[in-house]
């Protein structure tokens, strides 16, 4: 996958360790490549935030918005596990990713943390073979199915699937 | 750490309806953890299967663990095989085998002992099976579903543990401590057999009727007077407070869409902003609850933040009587923990769960 080619091969290694759960352990798959994952009240605008903390083994804390939804809680996490993968030289004090996923970094830069995003929750393996098991067929229907399997938002599974 | 069944503080009794599960899952793993709720099963939602009512409370309090009753106040039949499941929860047939097989399809569940209509044999062979398996369980007795009070009793008196806990549940009532007689009664004599039985003492009070707050009004709850009366003429019993989490049974609500309403439970009281036409606008509504005394501005909470939300139109906001009553119940659950705590659950940062 061309998203994961600066990745680095140890961090290549933990996240395929974790790619073929349903649902991916996104929290899990954080811990193991030393992040902290944090629950914590953020304002109403903010989803999520990645910082330097000198207690965790990467070096970095995610802060989740705690008051989010649990699917939405997960996209947040896998967003900025792709700032970490991607990005890290450029978050200095932190980024705060807002509902809309923007931050101080480029749209360019947003994007490629989604598609990182998108491809930790949906792996495309593991999409494929639920869709195989509803009858293989591309349907909103099947489509909200396999989101629920899978922890991820309605919108997010039929963007992956190309039904929108 | 799920607070131990020795440990208990406050039992609230939470309906399996799309609310209520919202207002649950949403609590912090701390509160989460503080509390062992008692979930009455029906079929859940659309689903066809029973066993998704279960897996809809695992997904609200991942890997904890949760009472289980049948839900006697749901009478709601489909076509749906889950109707047909449910109703064979009710069957006596070998001691209620259907219930404690529905039981052991979730490690978390700690059933209620089917009392209603049983004779004292059947009673014992259900607690003595929840003991051959080391399982926990609770004995639920319902004012509004009575119950063999002998049967029970004789049972009870036989038990030579503590891995139980007694409910019992007044049921809804906008005059809760009518039922203190009642409740009286049964913890002299369950003390009588057992003087350190655990005994949960719920019930609800939240209203059914807004019209006579007009746009605006308070409500005092009366559960915690309710307990605190029980508490006063039993000194030396140990009761547990519990509550429906601000909620009535099922058939209760009106059909169709309603004055909105927008309801700020506070410690011992719940206050209602209501709209003055049908199917109003939450945010005016959420924007008074915010501005008005009763407002402590902690936004602590998933519930408080649901209507900070709503009242200045960002993120996620209230459009709808169930995600205004989730908001309610989720305060509710968090004011009563508190209270239960005897200290208020605060924004700590907690660590993420899978």
């Amino acid at each position: 996958m061309h998203l994961f080619n600066n990745v680095s091969a140890g961090d290549k290694a933990i996240i395929e360790k974790h790619l073929d759960k349903v649902p991916v352990p996104v929290g899990a798959l954080a811990r193991e490549l030393g992040l902290e994952v944090k629950l914590i009240l953020l304002p109403p605008d903010i989803s999520g935030e990645i910082r330097p903390s000198p207690t965790a083994p990467a070096g970095f804390r995610i802060n989740v918005n705690r008051h989010e939804k649990k699917e939405r809680q997960r996209f947040t996490i896998a967003h900025e596990i792709g700032h970490y993968l991607l990005h890290r030289s450029l978050i200095g004090d932190g980024v705060s990713d807002n509902v809309l996923y923007r931050s101080t970094l480029s749209n360019q830069q947003e994007v490629e943390a989604n598609k990182v995003a998108a491809a930790l929750l949906m792996p495309r393996p593991t999409v494929e073979a639920l869709l195989n098991t509803h009858g293989g067929l591309r349907s909103k229907e099947v489509s909200d199915l396999i989101a629920e399997q899978l922890e991820v938002s309605s919108p997010a599974m039929r963007i992956r699937l190309g039904l929108q | 750490m799920q607070v131990s069944i020795n440990d208990l503080k406050y039992v609230p009794t939470v309906f399996l309806r799309t609310a209520e599960m919202q207002a649950l899952e949403q609590l912090s793993n701390a509160e989460k953890d503080s509390i062992i709720p008692l979930i009455p099963i029906k079929p859940w939602a659309n689903s066809n299967h029973l066993v998704n009512s279960l897996r809809r409370v695992e997904r609200a309090l991942p890997n904890r663990r949760f009472f289980i009753d049948i839900d006697r106040y749901y009478l709601r039949a489909s076509e749906r095989p889950a109707w047909s499941e449910f109703q064979a929860l009710r069957s006596s047939t070998d001691n209620f085998l259907n219930w404690r097989n529905f039981a052991d399809e979730s490690e978390f569940a700690i059933p209620c002992i089917q009392i209603f209509g049983s004779q004292a044999d059947v009673i014992g062979a259900q607690i003595a099976w929840a003991d051959q398996n080391n399982k926990p369980f609770a004995l639920r007795i319902e004012q509004r579903f009575p119950c063999d009070r002998a049967a029970v009793l004789a049972a009870f008196g036989s038990i030579e543990h503590s891995n139980y806990i007694i409910v019992l549940d007044a049921g809804w009532s906008r005059d809760v401590l009518s039922s203190q007689l009642w409740a009286s009664g049964w913890i002299t004599a369950l003390n009588n057999l057992h003087n350190d039985a655990k005994i949960v003492v719920s019930a609800s009070s939240f209203p059914d009727q807004f019209m006579p707050y007009g746009q605006f009004g308070t409500e005092n709850l009366q559960e915690r007077p309710f307990y605190n009366a029980l508490r006063g003429t039993h000194n030396t019993a140990r009761l547990i407070y519990g509550d429906w989490a601000s909620s009535r049974p099922h058939g209760n609500d009106s059909g169709g869409p309603g004055y909105s309403r927008v309801d700020l439970p506070v410690a011992n009281s719940w206050v209602f902003f209501r709209s003055d036409a049908i199917g109003g606008d939450f945010q005016p509504l959420a924007a008074q609850a915010r501005n008005s005394a009763y407002w402590d501005g902690d936004l602590n909470n998933w519930g408080k933040y649901f209507i900070d939300n709503t009242a200045s139109g960002t993120g996620f906001t209230i459009n709808s009587a169930q995600q205004a009553a989730a908001a309610r119940i989720n305060i509710h659950l968090n004011q009563q923990i508190s209270q239960g705590l005897g200290v208020a659950i605060g924004d700590v940062p907690e660590d993420y769960e899978d």
